[in-house]
């Protein structure tokens, strides 16, 4: 059994507020007409609702009267300079963040360019040679060989006036008359030949050649050709 | 539509927040007005009312991440942060109650006198226009918050229940409940300040 089917209590007709007749009250239509046939019987809260009108007058009419009140316009241009100094701080960050962000990759690309140069010293002091390169003394020398020694290399390409017949005289040098001095073989790359004043094809000046190295009594190189193989190559 | 309209309002938020003068005002400008009117009615004091709007806007940009467009529109959450904000003032000053004359203003400041009738014009009209008000504004004052709350928001802004309902976050039923209460109240109110004894009873 429902509650409005029995009539409404001065209490219940609170609950459904003074204006029970509001569309938007959310009253259904047995409550609005219950609440009714309650104001009509209950004098009480007939009075009640009467004076409530008279409230509700003044209200509105308070309403009307500062349906304009709109916030100082000081608060406005505090606001503003408020939102101004956050862009600005803001621009400030972002130029900030922009230069941090150049010397982070300045630092960055100075590290990298450092690694690597040490990096490649590191890898060309502790890679093995395959041979010794001939411009090292102290690695090549093995003493003086007869030029019928068997060469270990394979190179038979000629460097410039280079042959396997005949001594070429390197530039400078001074031949001590009756000596007949040494021949030390060697391998070498034909561009450390250059260093010895001698003409060096520069497309070939990186490949390894075993040469005889006519070396005068006080130890200064004389002249130089190709090594001969044993199988006369 | 509702949706767009929240994410327009999220993204012109956002444009405020990194420093967008133009994108702030369309919020202040659209929002300022009913929020002021709500700390205004609540408060019952102009500087109080004004101090607590500007609070919201700072907070607004000190909180914007915490406004979502999925859940509701930039007025709501407005409402939300100036209803904590004027909380927190009546609570540090529960027992003030402001003067006749509208508070620490010169009554010429307030909303109420600053509509329709000028006191040079007509001062004996002027005078009785500004009492009629201030009675009815200093019984609003003296009826508790939740109620007072209520009555502001449906009487005077004019809101639906169901507005009310959602800007409280509570059910319909309990605006209806607190409407009615604060009504009583605010008539017992009245009555007391008329010094006119009549039985209102505020169930």
């Amino acid at each position: 059994m429902s509650q409005h089917e029995r009539p409404m209590t001065c209490e219940q007709f609170g609950e459904t507020g003074f204006d029970f007749d509001r569309p938007d009250a959310g009253l259904s239509l047995e409550e609005q007409a219950a609440a009714e046939t309650h104001l009509r019987n209950c004098p009480e809260c007939a009075a009640q609702r009467e004076s409530w009108g008279a409230l509700q007058g003044r209200l509105r009419e308070l309403a009307r009267e500062t349906r304009d009140a709109q916030t100082p316009e000081r608060v406005e241009l505090q606001l503003r300079r408020h939102v101004a100094r956050l862009g600005y701080q803001r621009h400030w960050q972002r130029r900030k963040r922009v230069a941090v962000g150049f010397a982070l990759a300045a630092a960055a690309a100075i590290l990298l360019m450092v690694g690597v140069r040490r990096w490649e010293h590191s890898m060309a002091k502790k890679a093995p040679s395959p041979e010794p390169p001939a411009a090292n003394p102290p690695e090549v020398v093995r003493g003086p060989r007869l030029s019928t020694e068997s060469p270990s290399g394979s190179n038979v390409a000629l460097a410039a006036s280079l042959t396997q017949d005949e001594f070429v005289p390197i530039p400078g040098s001074m031949p001590i008359p009756g000596d007949d001095g040494a021949i030390v073989q060697m391998r070498m790359q034909r561009g450390a030949l250059g260093a010895l004043g001698l003409a060096v094809n520069e497309a070939q000046a990186d490949e390894w050649i075993v040469v005889d190295m006519l070396v005068s009594v006080d130890g200064q190189p004389e002249a130089v050709r190709l090594a001969r193989t044993t199988d006369g190559t | 539509m509702q949706t767009e309209l929240n994410a327009r309002e999220d993204d012109l938020l956002r444009r405020a927040v990194q420093g967008d003068e133009q994108a702030f005002l369309l919020i202040y400008r659209a929002h300022q007005a009913t929020l002021y009117r709500y700390a205004l009615r609540m408060t019952g004091r102009t500087w109080a009312a004004e101090e607590l709007v500007q609070e919201v806007f700072l907070t607004l940009f000190r909180e914007s991440a915490r406004f979502d467009p999925a859940r509701g529109p930039l007025g709501a959450f407005l409402f939300g942060i100036v209803r904590n904000h004027v909380r927190k003032h009546l609570d540090r000053s529960p027992a003030e109650v402001p003067l006749d004359d509208g508070g620490e203003l010169p009554a010429a400041a307030h909303p109420v006198a600053q509509a329709k009738l000028s006191p040079l014009a007509n001062p004996a009209g002027w005078t009785e226009h500004r009492q009629k008000f201030a009675q009815l504004e200093r019984a609003m004052l003296e009826i508790p918050e939740e109620f007072r709350e209520a009555i502001v928001l449906c009487d005077l802004e004019e809101l639906s229940y169901e507005e009310a309902a959602k800007l409280l976050n509570c059910p319909i039923g309990t605006v209806r409940s607190r409407l009615h209460r604060g009504r009583a109240l605010l008539m017992a109110r009245m009555e007391f300040l008329r010094e006119q004894p009549r039985k209102a009873v505020a169930r």
